[in-house]
């Protein structure tokens, strides 16, 4: 009997210690530039999440901040809802895989995005409807190349492939050690930086590290930006997909 | 006996040919009045639809407005200043512009939102009473909308529907409300026409959220005559902001007026080729028939000039008879079309030139130089076509005219 | 009345004419010069018309529109015409039909890093098209589509500046799939073209047929519209006619042009009602003139009448002969008329008439360019009127002056004056 005991203790440990060993050996291991694109595409990305959103907004001509909730079930589902400022409360946004709606509580009409709104900003910020929708993966869009720096920070350039729908000329990727990103440079075609993007506030999530504020920045415009923070952040909420209906979108 | 009593004794004698000739002369000159007349209205239909319905005599903008519209660039002491204007004597309004899309169940379209002063709009423009069907904003309504005409048929709006507007505003916000088509407007121009949404500029105001300064000020004036004395007052009125005439605004549209004008002159003087044949055929003939009188008045001692004379004295006496009954059918002719007009709606509604609308009813426009000018140019032609048979006739052979068959 | 009778009338009528050289003379210069205004107005008129038709069908869609059932009322991407290639082959084997042009058009958002902007598309098929398409003739830079199936884009100069694009850049074409999804594909600028409409230059945009069919989720055959250019344009009402039911199993309509493009109709219209205003008044005026010499030349001859009468002429066959005088007047009048017509004519056919003093340079009407060269063109229907109007008038102003004839009174004849 006390035989088996001891058995069955040393095979656990040694299975803690494999276990282990597995886990830092997964840390330790460099990932490929596909897979570092793969989780960057995936950051906010769980099965689901929910999370309030504050989004300000600075243009030459106005300045206003927006409290947003905000809940996404995979790529084929995600609901924005707005909460303050009070004369806007219960705008919303809602994805429902392919097709997108807008919903203005004011005048209780929902009008769905054709293809010619969908440059247009999103919310008054300087993201685009499309930036929302984003479905492709950017390692399918984008052949790349990875390059470490000396302070072990990691520099992703893009290259759009040959027929990718995309408008950029080339995106530059700074991510930490970690994985976590630092900022995104979108440039034209010529070469000339159109957009930044910039993340900050690193946390804990569940078990996933995300950083919880991301500023964008738009080259050609003095002083303008955006900048997103989450606030009580979940993933993995248990959420149906009736959930994401244009019914509940005028509750 | 004087020439003039000679030359209408002769008349008197040939009367059927002379009243033929003269019924001529007046019928040509009176289609031309008439013909004058319409063209002219038609011109000045269209510079008055195109300055009465949107542009205005002078038009004042924010600097740089032109260049680059944003609803962020606008006039700041718009109501001081239009308030000055009018007190000048002058009609003005203020305007406010903005794009957006308006949306009628499933029908959507990108439309220019304008704001007007309902009243003031009234005052200085035409533009409220082109209305279709139903009617023009009213002053307190904050919630109805003016739909322009090929905006109305996109939509399929009728009178009493809703529609939503959706923009951004000037502080960020979604920009949306529900309107009331109150009236849809008669063909004013392609841009109204295709994009013209108006609604009362307070309401405008409130929706997006811009409250004051405006981004245009339209300004009409009685007599186009003194458009150059307003534009300087404007000017000193109008602070730093830009001041431009009409013409400067749409030259296009002042080229081809002035163009026009001399438009007409072939015309008339083609339709009068017609008629100097006509003329010189009469008096040819008069001339033939009377050889033997001509041989014996020389005969007597009348001299080649006198016999010249008497013959264009002739042709003249009936080209005044002619005026007379022509100017009598021309101006009663243009009298009619400028009251009534030509209806054209079935045929012309939409359709524009230069971006301008044709007027649906095509009216005439009686002027002095409308009238003048095909005077004029009778008088012209009909002493040419009297020159050759004067000539023959004054240098006839007194002895062969005399032996003449 | 006899054969005989008819010559002597006809005999009598010709010497009665050349008895006065200079009045039929002067008669005779009335008529052609009429004739010859009416002939050039009618065809600077129709000239004008027929180009301005042929520019715009030329942009649009062609003198004859086959279209989806239903497109006119609610145009979308999701309306089609099926089995494309099968009804051009059928369309283009009919007489009267020069060519053929199958499209797909619909509106998109085209966008680069810089800007975003919204357009309206037109995809052709360049092997078909590529000479002829009406953009291609202006294009300021690149060049016309190699192949119907690689993604080149052509868009106008006033586009290419707000998305700061030249030849060569890339954007990001976006629009309604014919299932609904938004759907997004990239195209590279392959020319740029400017025609000097501000909307065209600002808002249109050029693809090959094959690339969008791909992109829209459409059938190989699948269209928008098949453009139908006609050798003549006055037929576009005959055959949309005529070609409605061979359309219609293909799901589609044809139309005529001016049922698409109801606007230039209209002002076309106008416009040639108030030539023909204008032409009635000339022959007003010339009829006047004519009435007047024949009618002299009937006063003067009252006497002559009058002892015609007193040995036997009977009025009727009076009238006759004023009458067949005003005929031979007619022929004459006409051959001349003719004659002079024809170099006059050939000038404004080959050479034109140039009215850009008269305009300035960007005219439209009901946003067609209007080319202030003009060349005329003549149809043999209008010739036929007007042969037959002139005709017709030369003969009425012959009866009041034989009706006045008949008033003759041989007793006063006899007078000695």
């Amino acid at each position: 009997m006390k035989l088996k005991i001891f058995i069955l203790l040393i095979l656990m440990m040694s299975l803690s210690f494999v276990l282990l060993a597995k886990e830092q050996k997964t840390d330790s291991e460099p990932l490929s530039a596909k897979q570092v694109l793969d989780k960057l595409d995936d950051l906010w990305r769980g099965k689901s999440s929910t999370a309030e959103m504050t989004m300000e907004v600075k243009t030459r001509h106005w300045h206003r901040t927006m409290v947003m909730n905000m809940w996404s079930k995979g790529t084929d589902y995600s609901m924005v809802r707005v909460v303050k400022p009070l004369k806007e409360r219960g705008t919303a946004t809602l994805k429902v895989k392919e097709e997108i709606y807008n919903y203005l509580p004011k005048t209780d009409r929902t009008i769905k995005l054709t293809a010619a709104m969908m440059m247009g900003s999103w919310m008054g910020s300087h993201f685009t409807n499309d930036d929302l929708v984003k479905e492709s993966r950017m390692a399918d869009d984008y052949t790349y190349k990875m390059t470490i720096n000396k302070d072990k920070t990691i520099n992703l350039v893009l290259i759009p492939k040959e027929e990718a729908a995309v408008v950029w000329g080339k995106i530059e990727i700074l991510v930490r050690e970690d994985y976590q990103p630092i900022k995104f440079v979108y440039y034209d075609e010529d070469g000339e930086i159109s957009r930044t993007m910039t993340f900050d506030k690193y946390e804990k999530v569940g078990n996933k590290l995300v950083p919880l504020v991301m500023k964008m920045t738009p080259a050609d415009k003095q002083g303008e930006y955006t900048l997103v923070s989450y606030k009580n952040l979940k993933f993995d909420i248990k959420i149906k997909n009736g959930f994401f209906s244009l019914n509940q979108l005028r509750r | 006996m004087n020439t003039w009593q000679m030359a209408s004794r002769n008349l008197m004698r040939a009367r059927r040919r002379s009243s033929i000739t003269v019924l001529a002369m007046a019928l040509a000159l009176g289609i031309m009045i008439a013909y004058s007349g319409l063209f002219d209205g038609m011109m000045s239909g269209m510079k008055e639809n195109a300055i009465m319905l949107d542009m205005g005599h002078i038009q004042i903008h924010a600097e740089g407005y032109r260049d680059t519209p944003s609803i962020y660039t606008r006039i700041t002491d718009a109501e001081d200043i239009t308030q000055n204007i009018i007190a000048k004597g002058y009609m003005a309004s203020e305007r406010l512009f903005a794009n957006g899309l308006v949306a009628k169940g499933n029908s959507s379209a990108g439309v220019m939102l304008r704001g007007v002063d309902a009243e003031g709009e009234e005052a200085a423009m035409q533009l409220p009473g082109h209305v279709k069907n139903g009617k023009w904003l009213s002053k307190d309504d904050q919630h109805g909308v003016v739909l322009g005409f090929r905006l109305a048929k996109t939509l399929s709006a009728k009178i009493g529907d809703e529609i939503v507007f959706v923009s951004q505003a000037a502080d960020g916000s979604m920009a949306n409300d529900l309107y009331t088509v109150r009236g849809t407007l008669k063909s004013a121009g392609e841009m109204i026409d295709r994009s013209g949404l108006f609604m009362n500029i307070d309401a405008f105001r409130e929706l997006m959220v811009i409250e004051n300064g405006a981004h245009e000020i339209v300004v009409t004036i009685d007599e186009e005559k003194n458009l150059e004395e307003a534009v300087g007052n404007i000017k000193n009125m109008a602070k730093e902001n830009e001041v431009l005439s009409w013409q400067e605004i749409n030259p296009s549209l002042f080229e081809m007026l002035n163009a026009s004008k001399s438009m007409m002159i072939p015309m008339i003087v083609i339709t009068y080729i017609a008629i100097a044949i006509v003329i010189l055929n009469a008096m040819l003939m008069a001339v033939f028939e009377r050889i033997k009188e001509y041989g014996v008045m020389k005969a007597l001692g009348m001299g080649p000039l006198g016999i010249f004379n008497m013959v264009v004295a002739e042709t003249m006496l009936m080209a005044i008879t002619a005026t007379v009954l022509g100017l009598l059918l021309g101006i009663s002719l243009s009298w009619y079309f400028q009251t009534y007009g030509i209806d054209l709606t079935s045929v012309a509604e939409g359709a524009t030139f230069s971006g301008v609308a044709y007027n649906s009813i095509w009216k005439s426009k009686l002027t002095l130089e409308s009238v003048l000018q095909p005077v004029i140019v009778l008088y012209i032609m009909v002493a040419l076509a009297a020159i050759y048979p004067a000539v023959k006739a004054a240098r006839l052979n007194p002895i062969e005219a005399i032996h003449h068959n | 009345m006899t054969v005989k009778d008819n010559a002597m009338i006809m005999k009598m009528a010709w010497r009665n004419l050349w008895r006065n050289k200079r009045r039929t003379i002067i008669t005779l210069v009335s008529i052609a010069f009429g004739f010859l205004l009416s002939i050039t107005f009618v065809s600077i008129g129709d000239g004008s018309y027929a180009k301005m038709i042929n520019d715009a069908v030329k942009m649009g869609g062609g003198h004859v529109t086959i279209e989806p059932v239903g497109y006119r009322d609610k145009p979308a991407l999701d309306l089609v015409v099926t089995k494309s290639d099968k009804l051009v082959e059928k369309l283009n084997a009919i007489p009267g039909v020069k060519n053929t042009a199958t499209r797909i058009i619909g509106q998109a958002m085209v966008a680069t890093a810089a800007d975003s902007a919204g357009g309206g598309f037109i995809a052709i098929d360049p092997e078909k098209e590529n000479n002829s398409f009406f953009f291609f003739k202006h294009l300021k830079s690149g060049k016309p589509f190699e192949n119907s199936t690689k993604n080149k884009i052509i868009i106008g100069q006033k586009m290419a500046d707000q998305l700061e694009v030249k030849v060569g850049k890339k954007l990001v074409l976006t629009t309604t799939s014919k299932s609904g999804e938004v759907v997004s594909g990239l195209y590279r600028v392959g020319g740029i073209f400017e025609t000097g409409i501000m909307e065209t230059d600002k808002f249109m945009v050029i693809l090959p047929i094959d690339s969008i069919r791909k992109l829209l989720g459409y059938n190989k055959n699948d269209s928008s519209q098949i453009a139908v250019y006609l050798d003549e344009q006055r037929e576009a009402d005959y055959m949309a006619k005529h070609l409605s039911s061979l359309v219609t199993p293909h799901n589609a309509v044809s139309l005529p042009w001016p049922k698409i493009m109801t606007e230039l109709a209209g002002a076309i219209q106008m416009d040639s009602v108030g030539n023909y205003v204008f032409q009635c008044f000339l022959f007003l005026l010339i009829g006047a003139g004519i009435l007047n010499t024949v009618l002299m030349g009937v006063l003067e001859r009252m006497k002559e009448f009058g002892v015609m009468v007193a040995i036997g002429m009977t009025p009727g066959r009076l009238v006759k002969m004023i009458m067949t005088e005003n005929l031979f007047l007619a022929i004459i009048g006409l051959i001349v008329g003719g004659c002079v017509s024809l170099p006059v004519y050939y000038y404004f056919n080959t050479v034109g008439l140039d009215m850009s003093s008269f305009m300035s340079e960007d005219m439209s009407v009901s946003g067609v360019m209007f080319d202030p060269l003009i060349k005329a063109k003549l149809y043999w229907d209008r010739v036929l009127w007007i042969f037959g109007g002139v005709f017709a008038l030369i003969m009425t102003t012959g009866l009041y002056p034989s009706f006045v004839a008949t008033k003759t009174r041989p007793v006063d004849t006899l007078k000695i004056t």
